[in-house]
């Protein structure tokens, strides 16, 4: 891991070189440790390092970027001449927004020790103690365990310095019986919070329930309860097309027109908070502005959208500290969180009369970003409710559906959050499990 | 830096490695990005660095690092060994890989105008032209364009003796619009990456598209929604480049078969059981092949990641299934050939299975014939959409752009089109492949194919031309 007196010294480094107008460096590294498994054993089990270090600059309204892996010296001054040499061939934009100027960070030690210490052979250990569970119920277990260590610094010519190390983990179980399949995940940065075992056996119930026979459900509108990682990939498409400023001011976001409007279920709140202890907390951006908590639908009202800095500047706002790094840049809801209701998954089943139950969804797409038509098709366990009970599993099934109908249609939410991704990897989420009213299914697979 | 190589598979071996390669990869990479006329950014990434892939007492370990330094790659592999060891505490067998043939070898793409001595500005400026061409179209509001140019030096080395060296270079552009109008708002897009140089970007000619995608756009405003209907489907071959990624090269890779990636990309319908069993995939007119060695594909190398010959290789002939994609660690029952597929994104990453260019090989059909022999149907352009099962048979495309085609004659556009099948059964309808006339059959290829855990970002080829297939259910919902 990059220590913070080595980080400074790098981000140092990169501005004493640079003679642009503005200067921006970002310092990321990452030291990753994964195991994956199937069919009960591992099969593919990996430590990577990787460190890139980031440099823009602003020199008479010309922009250059370069990257590089090398941390020394002549590597960095290199990466700072190919910069400017870019910015030399590129026109000048009068209309640059300036970098931003230094605000206070808050500290936050990202470092959980428990999760810092884990070795290769604790790693192969707690897989193992999963694929136990299978071996005693005659299934095959499948799935990957991500330990991730990772680091970011970023400074620049006006003033900002800032670093922050965190690290967390995330494991994704899938139990295989014969053709029928059930899914869990836990993520934690406390390795000490995950119970592995309880994992495995949230998947294998869905492995094992109704596994005789899968039928084709007739399609249509359901009540349909989703799982925590489900909820994911629905809020994914509002939460990557519409919850920023520059969408906003595109016009390629439904919020453009409904700010202070309702449109969701008045028991939907969105916020993202990089500072939720349950969530990975990240205390500043990357341009080293620091996380605002934002609003973004209250109570089923939209209220606000979340900015960089060059958003912000044109929108005659502030920054909200959501910048991305990268060659787009632009800015992304990278905490977000449902508030929680007071229903639970069980006592959403007991009160669907007749509904669908979704696990997990794969590979969804939006055909429809305006009004943010998802498609995609459930997996790993989906099953029928019938007076409030499970009576049958389902073949897999594709819905079809706007995410604005569905959130203005939420039922109830769970009490519990759950730390998740969305299937793409693209947020992590603080989300409840979700009942939604006449969810539409368009289409079944034959398994 | 062979001594150093050969002197770290040497310390491999001694602490226990039955088997080990190392890697090194240093990549230049150069984007331009233009938005509204003005360029964002040009940038220069440099990456560079080792990777060590082991078994020890029967079981995979890998460790990737980027420092340089001798000591720190001793590290590197000591690394790999703990990991290799920690797999092994849990095997089931023993890996075992496939003999292959031992090389010394150097390959570069070849390039006829090397676009890393190009001026950026006069790149920038066929982006900014571009942006002029498009906002003549007054309901065209926001423009983008990029231009992307990679080199990669790789070696490979192994303990059974291989030293391979090769540089490919990767040359490509992309520009698009938004137009506003009618209370909608609609994209149209071009995208083309290719294993040449700049020699393929000038032949692109993006001015051209940037006429015809600027007035797409602004058309589709007004289009109808394509409405609900089973009908003809006849796939550009932008479109029929995804559907054939996605439905034809995915369920084909024998690790995905065999369950390794199903917690996040999935498994295949093309299970087990179907091999060597002349599975019907698609009708007589699909055939399929997978050929690394095709001039300027994406997918196009000299030696794939654990440093197996490029090749071509059957997968679909006239519509029975014959072939998957196979590494030297799955071919064994299926074959017993590797097939040449295994490729990292870059040193820091694992080997997997990737599509090479995954081709529909030419058909005997123009575009125009097909479009004249069609009675009812849509001509769907570009995608926009996609989503499939994690066993890639139920999917859902979406094109940016569609026409609908009534007696053969194209009648008027169409937007928010999309279509559903199952895949067997799509290929099944297939009845007519084009490709007889000039520049219908092409290597086509995007940089951002995703597969893995953690997640690599390779880029396959795939040679098509437009397709049709029938009784396809088209519309907004289905």
């Amino acid at each position: 891991m990059i220590q913070r007196e080595q980080a400074e010294k790098i981000l140092k480094t990169v501005l004493a070189a640079s003679t642009a107008d503005e200067t921006q460096v970002i310092l990321r590294s990452e030291d990753l440790s994964q195991t994956r498994f199937n069919n009960n054993w591992i099969h593919q089990h990996l430590f990577r390092e990787t460190y890139s270090v980031e440099i823009k600059v602003v020199d008479q309204n010309r922009v250059g970027m370069a990257t590089v892996n090398d941390l020394d010296e002549a590597a960095l001054k290199k990466g700072v001449a190919d910069a400017l040499h870019n910015a030399s061939f590129v026109k000048a934009n009068p209309n640059l927004v300036p970098m931003p100027e230094a605000k206070p960070v808050l500290e936050i030690d990202g470092i959980n020790q428990n999760t810092l210490n884990l070795s290769d052979m604790d790693r192969a250990d707690l897989v193992a103690s999963m694929i136990d569970v299978a071996k005693e119920n005659s299934v095959d277990a499948s799935g990957s365990f991500a330990n991730e260590l990772s680091v970011l610094a970023v400074a620049n010519s006006k003033g900002v310095m800032t670093y922050h190390a965190g690290n967390n983990l995330r494991i994704r179980s899938i139990m295989a019986n014969g053709l029928q399949t059930g899914y869990s995940e836990a993520m934690s940065t406390d390795v000490e919070a995950i119970d592995f075992v309880a994992v495995a056996k949230d998947a294998l119930w869905k492995s094992k329930l109704k596994a005789e026979e899968s039928i084709t459900l007739d399609l249509g509108s359901y009540d349909t309860i989703f799982e925590p990682q489900a909820v994911a990939d629905l809020l994914r498409f509002p939460g990557y097309i519409a919850f920023n400023g520059q969408s906003l001011a595109d016009g390629r976001s439904f919020m453009a027109k409904a700010m202070g409007q309702k449109i969701f279920d008045e028991k939907v709140t969105v916020i993202d908070d990089a500072y939720e202890p349950r969530h990975v907390p990240m205390p500043f951006d990357a341009e080293g502005m620091p996380k605002e908590k934002v609003v973004i639908i209250d109570q089923g009202v939209a209220k606000g959208v979340v900015y960089d800095h060059a958003s912000a500047f044109r929108a005659g706002k502030e920054t909200t500290g959501h910048a991305t790094a990268g060659r787009r840049g632009g800015a992304s809801p990278g905490h977000l969180i449902i508030a929680p209701g007071n229903s639970s998954i069980e006592e959403m089943i007991k009160q669907t009369k007749r509904g669908v139950y979704v696990t997990r969804f794969h590979y969804t797409h939006c055909p429809e970003p305006m009004q943010i038509i998802a498609t995609g098709t459930t997996r790993d366990g989906t099953f029928l409710i019938e007076d409030g009970e499970i009576v049958a599993r389902l073949k897999n099934l594709r819905f079809t559906d706007s995410m604005l109908r569905v959130f203005a249609n939420v039922d109830s939410l769970s009490q519990e959050q759950f730390l998740v991704k969305d299937w793409w990897f693209t947020f992590t989420m603080l989300v409840p499990a979700m009942k939604i009213k006449d969810f539409t299914f368009t289409g079944n697979t034959t398994f | 830096m062979e001594e150093m190589i050969k002197e770290l598979l040497l310390y491999a071996q001694k602490l226990g490695a039955e088997y080990g390669d190392i890697r090194y990869t240093k990549q230049r990479e150069r984007p331009l990005m233009m938005r509204n006329g003005e360029i964002e950014s040009a940038a220069e990434r440099l990456d560079s660095g080792f990777g060590c892939r082991l078994i020890v007492d029967g079981g995979w370990g890998f460790a990737s690092t980027p420092a340089k330094d001798f000591e720190q790659l001793k590290g590197m592999v000591e690394r790999a060994v703990s990991v290799a060891k920690a797999s092994a505490r849990y095997k089931l067998a023993s890996v075992e890989l496939i003999p292959v043939e031992i090389v010394q070898d150097k390959k570069a793409t070849p390039v006829k105008t090397d676009p890393f001595t190009l001026n950026l500005d006069e790149q920038a400026q066929l982006l900014r032209q571009c942006h002029e061409i498009m906002v003549q179209v007054p309901e065209v509001r926001v423009t983008g364009g990029n231009l992307y140019q990679s080199r990669e030096d790789k070696i490979f080395a192994s303990t059974e003796g291989s030293w391979i060296e090769q540089t490919l270079t990767i040359t490509g552009a992309g520009i698009d619009c938004l137009a506003r109008g009618n209370d909608d708002v609609q994209r149209r897009s071009f995208n083309l990456n290719k294993t040449a140089g700049f020699e393929a970007v000038v032949a692109m000619d993006l001015p051209a598209k940037a006429e015809e995608l600027a007035q797409q756009a602004a058309l589709l405003l007004t289009a109808d929604n394509c409405p609900e209907k089973t009908r003809s489907l006849i796939l550009d071959k932008t479109l029929a480049r995804l559907q054939v990624h996605e439905s034809c090269g995915h369920p084909i890779e024998l690790d995905r078969v065999l369950g390794s990636e199903d917690t996040y990309a999935g498994k295949s319908f093309l299970t087990p059981d179907l091999f060597g069993k002349d599975f019907k995939f698609g009708s007589e007119k699909v055939n399929i092949t997978a050929d690394a060695t095709l001039p300027q594909g994406l997918g196009s190398f000299f030696y794939d990641d654990e440093g197996v010959k490029a090749q071509r290789t059957t997968i679909v002939e006239e519509g029975k299934f014959k072939n998957y994609l196979t590494s030297r660690e799955t071919a064994k029952d299926y074959g017993g050939v590797a097939n040449g597929t295994m490729r990292a994104m870059n040193w820091a990453n694992i080997p997997l299975i990737r599509m090479t260019n995954i081709n529909l090989e030419p058909g005997d059909w123009s575009l125009d014939e097909i479009i004249r022999d069609t009675k009812d149907g849509i001509l769907a352009v570009t995608p926009k959409s996609w989503s499939l099962d994690d066993k890639r048979l139920n999917f859902h495309f979406a094109p940016e752009l569609a026409y609908e085609i009534l007696d053969g004659e194209i009648v008027r556009p169409l937007k928010n089109a999309s279509y559903t099948a199952l895949t067997p059964e799509f290929w099944a309808s297939c009845d007519a492949v084009a490709g007889r006339e000039k520049g219908e059959w092409e290597v086509l290829g995007s940089i951002s194919c995703a597969k893995g855990e953690p997640v690599q970002s390779i880029g396959p080829g795939h040679g098509v031309a437009p397709v049709r297939l029938n009784n396809i259910k088209t519309g907004l919902q289905d």
